[in-house]
């Protein structure tokens, strides 16, 4: 995108492996670095050691889920949550509020968002970030 | 000193009938006392005359004489016998009659030769010659006297407390008595021909008498003790007073006897005058003084019944808990009249609710049923009578009632009674002392018995007050405890419901998110050109999801409205700017179905009100998406923003068909959907909830939202909020 100078790095925590890889296909056509987790502590493992300028994180995850990931993360002080984003199909308002008070950036309801109206929010985001 | 003796006797004997009589004229015990001491006073004076008479003749005539007066002797002790303690004579008419008969019989043959032939006199030895009919005088006396004392005897075994008390001293009397007399009067004159002895006969009944006495203010067998006081401490006075003028007279006799009035004789004047005024001075003192020596040895245990009286008022006032009330009035009763025991029993609807005991309680097998019986017994609702039983009093016809007083050593009964309703009784036992109850004691448990009836039922209403008190405040305690369970269980359930319905939404978006994506990709990412109708199953598909998509996002909304937890973030809002943004939005569906879509406001004019803008964009949304869907093709919208009075309006007008008066009721409700307009714009279906949401929002914002709307003209849907002046 004319937008972005250089590569956006993105990591997609996703279990559904058919949202994932749609997800992975259109960010990458989109020219975004695009690196993907399929479960919580495959995501902490990569939000640790990497670092990424947008996090999509879903919340019902098998093992750890993205709460949990979350609180570690927090406990640990190991990164801050600025960059992450919740991409999940849960609406429960007591999780997320607890997650916008950890400090992610945002909350999206995966099926309210078409691929196109997903880029979008995710230019916005690293547009701000970047601002 | 024998005609002393037998006056004595006579006089004793003839007092003591008397009073018997006097006490109760028709009372059958009473009248053969009187009676049989009639025949005891004649028989001591024939006695004496037939020992001490000159002639054979008249000594004849003597004994003759005190065989007629000893004639029904036998019979009369006999039916005595029977009719005590019941006051009358369970025998058949016709024995009765045969008995007395027989009496008359023997004493008509006393006077003839039948009985004595003759009498002589041998150096003062008196020997008279019986005749035949001394054997039918035998089998009469000895009949009745052995028939009197087996029935005594028979009773003493049978009767209990008070009554074997009474008769073992009869019994006592009548043994002495009798066998001696049998003795002297009898086996020595006719068998030994000794009469030497005769004369004591009637003094022997001395005895006999005493026991009866004694029976009497011992034990009140006839209830005259107060007769025999009274009489006792009269005779005294008299006494008294005639021993006083009898020296006033003889002081003034030898006064007058002297013819020199000498200093002498004026100091015997002086002696006498003084001894006058000295009389008359002291009378009243020495009554008392007596009455005070009289009561001292037959009412020893007299007490003050005023003091009594007071006393027990004051208890009775001083507390209001049951338990101790009984205590105070059980206990002062029982010190001052000195009873052994009291109970106060408390019934109500055939049963007793309360006993309280003081006292030496010797039964303790005192059981509900004879308690029961025993008040309902003793109340006579519809008597003027007083309301009082006791025991000696009592007629034999209450069976039920004296057999169980008698085995419960009950002497005496109070009801309690409030307002002419039972409440309960006074139960009291015997007198320490074993006396009867005096009319004194009575007098006081008749004043008493009124006052502790009321005493009584409002502490047992206050107790009853109480005792719901705490029955309720136990009833509250244990009803919060439950509430406060429930609260915590209806928290845990709506949590539990809360992360249901997440975890359930969340499930059902999981592939509605697949589904949707793939769809678009399909649609918007294929490399081939996709063809109709291939598309437009394709279209159908995405749009059903997307339905799909907003059924559960509405339905999320709804439970976090139904449970409160829908958060309304309110701040200064321009309700223009947002209509506006909608109606930018939606400008072009309206286009696409040439739909007249028009907004109109005052220019630059402001509306403002606090509100939470991402909500009220959703309302506006719903509205005006609304019409546009049920608005056919050419029609026209207007969304009008204005004021009235405080309040912010905006009003979405169609030219849609129009909706019923019932169904515009059911707008607002959940799922409520129009079935004619369903079918026909079936394209664009709706969840059935959005309108409710809208409602519950706009409540949220203290605001309204109604509807007008006439048929196949249109409708106008308006929604109005509190504005803010910027």
């Amino acid at each position: 995108m004319a937008t972005l100078t250089n590569k956006s790095s993105l990591l997609i925590v996703e279990d559904e492996h058919y949202l994932r890889d749609l997800y992975i296909d259109i960010f990458k056509q989109d020219g975004f670095e695009v690196d993907a987790a399929k479960d919580g502590n495959e995501a902490y493992d990569k939000i640790s050691h990497n670092e990424y300028d947008l996090i999509l994180l879903d919340i019902i995850l098998p093992g750890m889920d993205g709460m949990q990931v979350l609180d570690k993360l927090v406990k640990e002080k190991k990164v801050t949550l600025s960059n992450v984003v919740l991409l999940t199909n849960l609406s429960q308002d007591l999780v997320i509020a607890k997650a916008l008070d950890y400090g992610v950036r945002g909350y999206l309801v995966k099926s309210d968002y078409t691929p196109e109206e997903l880029l979008k929010e995710a230019r916005s985001f690293l547009k701000n970030n970047h601002a | 000193m024998q005609l002393a003796v037998t006056l004595i006797v006579s006089l004793l004997n003839v007092f003591l009938g008397y009073v018997a009589y006097v006490k109760n004229p028709k009372g059958t015990t009473n009248r053969l006392l009187t009676f049989l001491t009639i025949q005891l006073s004649s028989w001591a004076i024939a006695n004496y005359f037939s020992l001490n008479s000159n002639t054979e003749v008249s000594t004849l005539f003597w004994i003759r004489a005190v065989m007629l007066v000893t004639s029904p002797l036998g019979p009369t002790l006999y039916l005595l016998s029977l009719s005590f303690p019941e006051r009358k004579i369970r025998l058949p008419k016709w024995s009765v009659v045969a008995i007395w008969t027989i009496s008359l019989v023997t004493a008509a043959l006393s006077f003839t030769p039948f009985m004595f032939v003759s009498v002589k006199i041998n150096d003062g030895v008196i020997s008279p010659t019986p005749g035949p009919a001394i054997a039918l005088y035998a089998l009469t006396f000895l009949g009745g006297l052995v028939a009197a004392f087996i029935t005594i005897i028979y009773k003493y075994f049978k009767l209990k407390g008070l009554e074997k008390v009474q008769i073992k001293i009869l019994l006592i009397g009548m043994i002495l008595t009798f066998t001696l007399l049998g003795f002297t009067n009898f086996i020595f004159v006719v068998f030994l021909k000794i009469s030497s002895f005769v004369f004591a006969g009637p003094l022997l009944t001395v005895i006999f008498v005493s026991g009866v006495t004694y029976t009497i203010i011992k034990h009140r067998f006839l209830d005259i003790r107060l007769i025999i006081v009274r009489a006792l401490t009269y005779t005294l006075l008299t006494f008294f007073i005639a021993l006083g003028y009898l020296a006033l007279l003889f002081n003034l006799a030898f006064f007058m006897g002297e013819a020199k009035p000498t200093l002498a004789t004026l100091q015997q004047f002086i002696t006498p005058t003084f001894l006058a005024i000295f009389f008359v001075f002291t009378f009243q003192p020495l009554r008392k003084l007596f009455e005070k020596f009289t009561n001292k040895f037959f009412f020893k245990d007299k007490y003050d019944s005023n003091q009594v009286l007071w006393e027990l008022n004051r208890s009775m006032a001083s507390t209001l808990s049951l338990s101790e009330l009984t205590q105070h009035i059980l206990k002062k009763m029982l010190s001052s009249i000195k009873i052994s025991y009291g109970s106060i029993v408390l019934v109500r609807n055939q049963s007793v609710i309360w006993v309280d005991s003081a006292g030496n309680v010797r039964n303790k097998n005192f059981n509900g049923r004879d308690i029961f019986t025993i008040i309902h017994e003793s109340y006579k609702p519809k008597s003027r009578d007083e309301q009082i039983v006791i025991f000696e009093e009592l007629s034999e016809r209450k069976k039920d009632l004296k057999n169980i007083m008698r085995e419960h050593n009950i002497t005496v009964v109070l009801p309690l009674v409030v307002r002419k309703q039972l409440i309960g009784g006074l139960i009291l036992g015997e007198k320490h002392s074993g006396e009867i109850y005096s009319s004194d004691d009575i007098d006081l448990l008749k004043i008493v018995a009124p006052e502790v009836g009321i005493a009584v039922r409002n502490a047992l209403s206050f107790e009853e007050i109480k005792h719901f008190n705490i029955t309720l405040e136990e009833e509250v305690r244990y009803a919060t405890a439950r509430l406060k369970k429930t609260n915590i269980r209806l928290k845990e359930l709506d949590s539990l419901k809360d992360e249901f319905v997440s975890i359930a939404s969340h499930e059902l978006r999981t592939p509605m998110t697949a589904i949707k994506s793939y769809l678009w990709m399909a649609l918007n990412q294929s490399d081939q050109k996709i063809k109709e109708p291939l598309k437009k199953y394709l279209d159908i598909s995405y749009n059903s999801t997307e339905r799909l998509i907003r059924l559960v996002n509405d339905m999320l909304t709804v439970s976090r409205i139904e449970r409160n937890k829908i958060e309304i973030n309110k701040e200064s809002v321009d309700i223009t700017e947002i209509v506006q943004l909608v109606f930018d939005e939606l400008k072009i569906s309206a286009d696409e179905k040439h739909i007249t879509f028009t907004f109109t406001k005052e220019e630059k004019k402001k509306y403002m009100a606090k509100g939470d803008r991402e909500k009220l964009r959703e309302v506006f949304q719903n509205l005006i998406g609304n019409a546009l869907k049920f608005t056919p093709e050419k029609g026209s919208i207007t969304v009008h923003i204005g004021n009235s009075g405080k309040m912010v309006t905006l009003s979405v007008t169609d030219t849609g068909s129009g909706i019923r008066k019932e169904e515009q009721r059911k707008l607002f409700k959940k799922f409520s959907k129009i079935e004619y307009s369903y079918s026909k714009h079936s394209s664009q279906p709706g969840t059935g909830l959005g309108l409710y949401i809208s409602k519950q929002i706009i409540s949220l914002h203290n605001g309204t939202i109604e509807v007008q709307s006439d048929i196949d003209k249109g409708s106008t849907f308006t929604v109005l909020l509190p504005e803010i002046l910027s």
